[in-house]
């Protein structure tokens, strides 16, 4: 049997119910065409996500993996080891041993002109030759790449050293032993039309391109067998470098927040959290310092669009920023100064805040210093900037009611749908000190869009996408 | 415009149909709304992101059930969720506080004609914990178990709860002498 006061409450609360007024579809309407906006701009925000990380990519495989970069930019000395390499590789007994000992040389330079002299009296009319296990067409590419970086060493080494001395070692008498060759090789080529075959399987792996007017005979080197194409060229360079990492993660624990906002609303003790991540890759190259980064944040608590409607405001949280992990500590609401710590050292950031008719404004001035652990090395970092935030809703009147607090429920209802968005930029220069490198003058700039929302000024959240660039300039 | 009609245009978004499923649903949602809000403003607000939530899961409706047992069963889901959002930081008035509500003079005048108001105003005056959980089991016919699923409580909590606002309901419409439903109850 039910009870009777249920029985009266539930007749009554059942019949119960509101007049429909056509201006409460409009609010409706307007509900689900910024629910649609905000589908529309998370899909975009998504897409410019995945280009940034897309460029990441490739700028990562442009800095550090691109052959075609590292060949450029390798040393003398790394081109004179790989030509040894290299010849070292066409010796039939496999022997990589660099000391240009006589024996090694005249072994080196007899299983050339073994190779050389069989090929040109093998010569039997076929137009291709195929090694191993691989396709011609990947071999080929293989033998181009390898043979331009053979003859350019060559070439250098024969330049700087001359013809006369033959104490200089293998490498010269066997260069040119093969420029000679080559030259042979051509000539027969040019005048028979014919390519050469190779004529046997060596360790060294003689390789003939499968270009028949310029054939070149050259060998996979035997220290590049079975590894990337690139492992024997990377570069040693100490001044190209990239990294990645964390700058944000974390929450910021708990939120102290005295409102009287609303008239059933008394002080009141609110959990927040904040919990982001993203990652940065950035690269050195040379002088110049690229960096770029993704993440999200987001935040759940009090926020300081309201604090000037307290009267007392207490506010201890942790932030979180692109980079910065903190605490912060406002005890008034137009400025308010943040002790950073984050992995690049420790400072204060200034923030002061500006409220306009088009939104809220505020400027933040990090001061920024600490050690930084670069390549090894503690190097010492300051870093000055400005950041300037804007908030904006998309009715921007929505957003002032907000921060005046002068909306009623139905406009926040569609400010909340409308999800103020938070554009920040940020620029600024900094200065690093390095025993080792003396002076780095950074510039950073940085584009931060949030969405979030603001409902009955309680619940609130925010995500965060980041979007960071930095370079430096390394005197 | 038959139901199907409309389910299929709101799918397609079609903004028509969506009004005039708004509108056709109105008065049942309202109700909901209503019952576990604290006030109008607040129940229209909650009305509109809860119908939000029906467009936006429109496309999961199955139509071997009723529309509006689906529809009420998101907007009940999406108060819960709101009560539970809310639920470290709202604070409601003390009980005592009954007593600045000014009946009228007249006491049939007040059982005629504000009766309804006078029932909203008790059951505002609830701690909201038990004017959800009273809500749940008495009107939207909730179990304990199930209302303690929800809530994240216990189901002796939830009991205490509904025991808890029927006695106080109780006191209050004694209190008042509104004869007429004392008697009845």
């Amino acid at each position: 049997m039910s009870n009777p006061i249920d029985e009266l409450y539930k007749d009554h609360l059942n019949s119960r119910h509101l007049e429909y007024q056509p201006e409460q579809w409009q609010h409706m309407h307007a509900l689900i065409e910024a629910e649609n906006s905000k589908k529309r701009r998370k899909r975009a925000a998504w897409y410019g996500t995945g280009a940034v990380a897309l460029l990441s990519l490739a700028g990562f495989y442009w800095f550090t993996l691109s052959p075609g970069n590292n060949g450029k930019d390798a040393t003398e000395a790394q081109l004179k080891t790989e030509a040894a390499d290299i010849h070292a590789g066409h010796s039939n007994s496999g022997k990589t041993d660099l000391t240009g000992s006589l024996e090694n040389s005249e072994q080196t330079t007899a299983g050339r002109v073994t190779g050389i002299s069989d090929g040109m009296n093998r010569k039997n009319g076929a137009a291709h030759v195929s090694g191993g296990s691989h396709s011609p067409e990947t071999r080929s590419v293989r033998t181009e790449k390898m043979a331009d970086l053979l003859f350019k060493t060559e070439e250098k080494i024969i330049v700087e050293r001359g013809n006369e001395s033959r104490t200089e070692g293998i490498e010269v008498a066997g260069s040119r032993m093969k420029t000679e060759s080559e030259r042979i090789t051509e000539s027969e080529n040019e005048l028979s039309g014919e390519t050469t075959e190779k004529t046997e399987s060596t360790e060294a792996a003689l390789l003939v391109s499968d270009n028949p007017a310029n054939p070149q005979i050259t060998a996979a080197p035997a220290s590049t067998r079975g590894k990337n194409k690139t492992d024997h060229i990377k570069p040693k360079d100490s001044t190209r470098y990239w990294s990645l990492g964390i700058f944000g993660a974390g929450s910021n624990g708990y939120q102290t927040t005295g409102s009287k906002r609303f008239e059933n609303d008394a002080s009141s003790e609110v959990p927040g959290y904040t919990a982001g991540a993203g990652a940065m890759v950035y690269w050195q190259k040379g002088m110049f310092k690229l960096g770029t980064g993704a993440g999200f944040q987001t935040f759940r608590g009090y926020t300081s669009y309201f604090e000037n409607r307290v009267k007392y405001t207490y506010t201890y949280s942790l932030v979180l920023k692109s980079k910065n992990v903190g605490t912060s500590f406002s005890g008034n609401p137009i400025a308010q100064v943040q002790k950073i710590k984050d992995s690049t050292g420790s400072g204060y950031t200034v923030q002061i805040t500006n409220r306009s008719p088009y939104g809220l404004h505020y400027v933040q001035i990090p001061l920024q210093a600490g050690l930084v652990k670069r390549m090894g090395r503690w190097e010492l970092e300051a870093w000055m900037g400005v950041q300037t935030a804007i908030l904006a809703s998309q009715k921007g009147k929505y957003a002032t009611e907000m921060i005046q607090g002068n909306f009623t429920a139905q406009e926040l209802s569609v400010s909340r749908a409308a999800s103020p968005v938070l554009f920040r930029s940020m620029a600024g220069v900094g200065l690093g000190f390095s025993p080792v490198k003396k002076l780095t003058i950074m510039a950073r700039a940085e584009l931060n869009r949030s969405m979030g929302s603001v409902f009955r000024t309680h619940n609130e959240r925010f995500h965060y996408q980041m979007l960071g660039l930095g370079i430096g300039y390394r005197l | 415009m038959k139901e199907a009609e409309i389910i299929q245009g709101c799918q397609r978004n079609d903004s028509r149909c969506q009004q005039r499923l708004y509108e056709l649903y109105y008065p049942l949602m309202s109700s909901i709304a209503l019952r576990y809000s604290s006030n109008i403003d607040e129940a229209r607000q909650g009305l509109n992101f809860a119908f939000l939530k029906v467009l936006q899961n429109i496309e999961k409706y199955n139509p071997d059930y009723a529309l509006a047992t689906w529809i009420r069963t998101i907007f009940v889901r999406h108060f819960i969720d709101e009560y539970r959002k809310q639920q470290r930081t709202r604070h409601w008035m003390d009980i005592s506080s009954l007593q600045e509500y000014e009946l009228p003079s007249d006491e049939n005048q007040a059982v005629e004609g504000h009766m309804k108001e006078f029932l909203d105003h008790l059951l505002a005056l609830l701690p909201l914990s038990s004017r959800t959980v009273f809500c749940m089991h008495a009107v939207d016919g909730f179990s304990y178990a199930e209302i303690a699923g929800m809530l994240e409580i216990t189901e002796a909590t939830c009991r205490w709860h509904v025991n808890s606002a029927r006695k106080k309901l109780q006191e209050l419409l004694k209190t008042h002498e509104l004869k007429i439903h004392s008697q009845a109850l």
